[in-house]
């Protein structure tokens, strides 16, 4: 069960709400498993011999995946009283961008480039917390698209079925924000997109929820390289 | 391929997980914090290769520990590589996390391991670089932010150490090399304080101690008892008498580990059976049972072993030869550490050769000199310490091989003897028997000296009567002695009295119902006389005393402050008080004037009258003549200013001022007022006196109270019979009668035979009353008349 409260500062306020009104509808999220071991903190370890606390940061609990390929290691910043999720694979595409669900908390959470999403402040009860992931099923990588108005462009990782995958991007510049149209096409049969994300050369990351497989990103200034990423 | 799916095992989050659970259970075990630190630095060491997002949240996790352990901890015997690798680890840390760790614990971090790696360089003979870690250290702690730490590494690579070289080829140990370099660089301010904290650090392995040793000991971890690594520990003891001399030697192990108590029992057991050995058959002495308490220094040491046997006997042979109070003790230095098991008889027995090169491993990166070990591991030791000196060849470690315990004994290096003064440990052994000899001669002393003082002192006489009756002067002291002719007090004079001036009265002076006792004398000295009269009480304490007389002038001479007391009575001056005073007649110890003193019974002088001319000792009589209650003192003498006997009454309600004076210059007193004496008489000079005597003079005064006649005797002529001539007086002092003694008449009768005397000297004789004058206070007359001056 998790409880979530409302972030305290107004940047994440949009965040927030936005997290709110999406629903966790992933196909292809599987779920992760409660490592069944005491915390590897060393205060608990090291109990015995009265330390002083030196900890800041202490691990809550930890999912592994059923494949053991994934670890999510929840640490906790006793400082501030955040919660940080560390999302562990061999392979860096299957800790970017990863959609995490909290089972309990309307709403979902997105890894960065480097595996690691802020809970914020959230009441985890350890005993009944449940963790699904969702990671890309396909991933477009792109450079220097905009000096076309329209592009195709075609994935690079690719989950198994989504081979024939392909987007449709029309950059509109006329208006006073940079638009991006994407259109994505050949989606094996059967099977629907939930997102998509964009991240641009500037660690920024776009989440978009197609409407019949079209979605709109409003593009950051500046903003020239990047990748999409696709969910089921 | 292989080595492909181990690299991916390696990146597996499971393995990394598991990885970092076991090193932090290795932690939670580990035996102290440089272990603690080591098993940290594992653990980043095997990962550092992997992608720093698989690795991130461990060490951003672990990195707070090592940086705190780091910063704190206080790492002995490791080798220097070991704490390169420490530095190493916190900058690659800081440098991957920067962000979340905190500047100056890094900092804090750094300066004690680059402080301790230099220490560790010192104590190698490495000078050089132990001097390279100090400049780091000091350019880490000055640095303000991360971004400058990078920078600032990069400079270590062209650091050059001021040459050392010469000094390292000289024979001096490692603390005498790194004293002698530290102080040469010291003037330079690079290193700022730092050469004083390596010496002050280097402080532990200096100086003596009788109570503590260093041993090199090994631990042993796990079930199976591996040894983990040597550890350098301080052994602690201290031993006091056993309760009963009949019982057996005790110890107590106050942190020994609970595994290895029977071990480490018996080890203990074995080495205070051979300290006893050892002190019965080489140091020749027994001493009684003792209770010996052991620790180490250091709370949480498993030790587990035999070779605590050594160090543990030769720690209880000086405890207990201090606690036995024994002339000599042995101190042992702490720039020698001592591992080996001992058996009952003494004799050093070998150690396992793996743990042999684990304590020489300890001691080696350490600040020891000497370790000493059994005889018979001298050569494998050697060759380990020879392994170790290939990499690190200026260490001046020297490893003593012993075959007994006494072998430590003889050798400086390894034990130092101590040994009291003869005399202080005769004073301190037999003290309790001379400090109660002592004190017995003081009470004998005491006592003796209380006899004597009593035998001496006759106030302490409590046995005798303590009443005085009569006190005599002897030599310089007066003597009072009681009814028994014991002496029952004395009292010493300024001066010695001349034993037959004394004259003495007891009397109830002052109402106390005791008698005191007044005393006069006049002293014995090779100037004119002087007398004082004392006022005793009966114990023998003066009460008051009172010296006579004055410096007195006359309008031509001046007379000295000499006066002899020829008389002094006690009486009540009136009638109704019970209230004593004392008269007191003294005379010039040459001239005439005589000054008669009344004293109260306080001793205060309350008047005084002078009289131009001696007074009679027996012409003193106190008698109230008018009946007005207040007594008359009437006083018979001589007048030098009028060349004839005298007599004079004084009123002892108050007596002033001085005799009539005929007005010759040497006969009259400056300062003094005209007497207030109630009469003052002049007796006529007979013929008989007139031609073969100086003067006449009164010599007693006599009185009848039941016919109220006063009888004054005036002697004219002395020769071989007084020619005395008797005036009868009324008390209103008129003459009643004057009539010559029968030698007298007889005398003028052969006189005038022989025609030496006129025919009148005879007839004179019936008339003399009729020639006697009288003072009015204006002038003389032959009329019965009072002093009209005397109120």
């Amino acid at each position: 069960m998790v409880k979530r409260r409302p972030p305290a500062d107004k940047n994440g306020l949009s965040d927030f709400c936005g997290s709110l009104a999406r629903h966790w509808n992933f196909r292809s999220s599987f779920e992760l498993f409660r490592l069944n071991r005491p915390p590897a903190s060393p205060p608990q370890l090291l109990a015995l011999s009265a330390w002083p606390s030196f900890e800041i940061y202490a691990e809550k609990m930890s999912f592994i995946s059923g494949d053991g390929s994934y670890l999510l290691r929840v640490i906790e910043n006793k400082m501030s009283g955040n919660l940080e999720g560390h999302l562990i694979h061999s392979l860096p595409q299957k800790y970017q961008q990863v959609f995490i669900e909290l089972e309990g908390l309307t709403g979902e959470y997105l890894t960065d480039s480097h595996g690691l999403v802020n809970f914020g402040k959230i009441e985890l009860d350890t005993s009944r917390v449940r963790v699904n992931l969702c990671s890309p099923v396909a991933i477009f990588k792109f450079k220097h698209l905009w000096s076309c108005p329209a592009v195709k462009i075609y994935p690079e990782l690719i989950s198994t079925g989504w081979e024939q995958t392909v987007l449709d991007l029309e950059y509109f510049s006329a208006t006073p924000d940079q638009v991006l149209k994407v259109q994505i096409g050949n989606i094996p049969e059967g099977r629907e997109i939930a997102r998509v994300v964009l991240v641009t050369n500037q660690q920024e990351t776009l989440i978009a929820v197609p409407q019949k497989r079209l979605c709109l990103f409003e593009l950051p200034a500046g903003a020239r390289d990047g990748q999409f990423n696709i969910y089921e | 391929m292989n080595n492909k799916t181990k690299e991916q095992n390696n990146s597996s989050p499971l393995y990394l997980d598991n990885l970092f659970n076991q090193t932090l259970a290795s932690i939670s075990s580990a035996r102290d914090d440089q272990q603690r630190v080591k098993f940290i630095c594992d653990f980043i060491w095997e990962t550092i290769d992997l992608e720093e997002d698989l690795t991130y949240s461990f060490y951003l996790q672990i990195s707070g520990m090592f940086f705190y352990l780091t910063s704190n901890f206080w790492p002995e015997g490791l080798a220097p590589d070991d704490l390169e690798i420490f530095f190493e680890t916190g900058l690659r840390l800081q440098a991957r996390l920067e962000e979340t760790i905190d500047f100056l614990l890094f900092k804090e971090s750094s300066a004690n391991i680059l402080l301790h790696l230099a220490l560790s360089y010192f104590y190698l003979g490495e000078l050089e670089e132990g001097w390279k870690s100090l400049v780091k250290k000091n350019r880490i702690s000055g640095l303000n932010s991360f971004q400058e730490v990078s920078q600032q590494t990069k400079s270590f690579e062209s650091l050059v150490a001021p040459s050392a070289q010469g000094l390292k080829n000289s024979s001096l140990s490692n603390l005498e090399l790194a004293t002698s370099y530290l102080s040469r660089q010291a003037t330079r301010g690079e290193l700022g304080s730092d050469p004083d904290e390596i010496l002050e650090r280097w402080g532990k392995y200096t100086g003596f101690s009788s109570d503590s040793i260093y041993c090199c000991l090994v631990e042993r971890e796990s079930w199976l008892q591996a040894p983990a690594g040597a550890r350098l520990s301080r052994l602690e003891s201290h031993c006091r008498p056993a309760a009963s001399s009949d019982s057996h030697n005790t110890f107590r192990f106050f942190n020994a580990s609970v595994i290895h108590l029977d071990e480490i029992n018996n080890c203990a057991s074995d080495a205070l059976e051979a300290a006893d050995y050892l002190m019965k058959n080489f140091f020749r002495v027994n001493f009684p049972p003792c209770s010996l308490s052991i620790s180490f220094a250091e709370k949480k040491f498993l030790y587990g072993g035999e070779s605590l046997g050594l160090p543990l006997a030769l720690l209880a042979i000086t405890q207990k030869l201090l606690t036995g109070g024994h002339r000599f003790w042995f101190l042992f230095p702490a720039e020698t550490a001592y591992a080996g098991r001992v058996d009952l008889n003494g004799e050093v027995l070998r150690i396992e050769p793996e743990a042999l090169e684990l304590k020489i491993q300890t001691a080696f990166f350490s600040g020891l000199r000497y370790l000493v070990i059994p005889e018979t591991n001298l050569k494998e030791g050697s060759a380990f310490l020879y392994k170790l000196l290939s990499r690190y060849p200026f260490r001046r470690l020297e490893l003593v091989g012993i075959k007994r315990l006494e072998d430590v004994f003889v050798d400086n290096r390894l034990a130092v003897k101590k040994s009291l003064p003869a005399l202080v440990w005769f004073f301190k052994k037999r003290g309790l028997v001379l400090k109660r000899a002592a004190g017995l001669v003081i009470i004998l002393g005491l006592v003796v000296a209380a006899l004597i003082i009593i035998s001496r002192n006759p106030v302490f006489h409590f046995w005798k009567n303590r009443s005085p009756l009569l006190v005599k002067a002897h030599y310089g002291s007066l003597m009072a002695f009681n009814q028994e002719n014991q002496v029952v007090w004395t009292y010493k004079l300024p001066h010695a009295f001349i034993p037959e001036s004394l004259s003495q009265k007891l009397i109830d002076i002052n109402g106390d119902r005791k008698d005191e006792i007044l005393v006069a004398g006049s002293y014995r000295s090779d100037e004119l006389l002087n007398s004082e009269l004392f006022c005793f009480s009966r114990s023998g304490d003066v009460i008051w005393h009172y010296k006579p007389g004055k410096r007195m002038k006359t309008l031509a001479d001046e007379f000295s402050n000499h006066y002899v007391i020829s008389a002094f009575e006690i009486f009540e001056p009136d009638t109704n008080s019970r209230q004593k005073s004392v008269l007191v007649v003294a005379h010039h110890a040459t001239w005439y004037p005589t000054q008669i003193s009344l004293l109260n019974d306080k001793g205060y002088l309350t008047g005084e009258y002078w009289n131009a001319g001696y007074l009679g000792e027996k012409a003193i009589i106190i008698e109230d003549l008018d009946n007005d209650s207040w007594k008359e003192i009437i006083l018979g003498g001589t007048n030098n200013d009028f060349q004839s006997a005298c007599l004079f009454v004084l009123n002892s309600e108050k007596i002033s001022g001085c005799s009539p004076a005929s007005g010759q210059p040497e006969f009259q007193f400056r300062d003094l007022p005209p007497g207030n004496q109630e009469f003052y008489l002049l007796f006529p000079r007979s013929t008989l006196n007139q031609v073969m005597s100086l003067r006449n003079y009164t010599n007693l005064i006599e009185i009848s109270r039941e016919d109220k006649i006063i009888q004054v005797t005036t002697t004219e002529y002395v020769k071989e019979f007084n020619y005395e001539i008797k005036y009868n007086f009324n008390y209103r002092l008129e003459p009643i009668f004057s009539r010559p003694v029968d030698v007298m008449t007889e005398k003028v009768k052969e006189l005038i035979v022989s025609r030496t005397l006129p025919s009148h000297a005879l007839t004179e004789l019936q008339l003399l009353k009729e020639r006697i004058r009288y003072w009015d206070g204006q002038g003389w007359t032959y009329k019965p008349v009072r002093n009209k001056t005397a109120d």
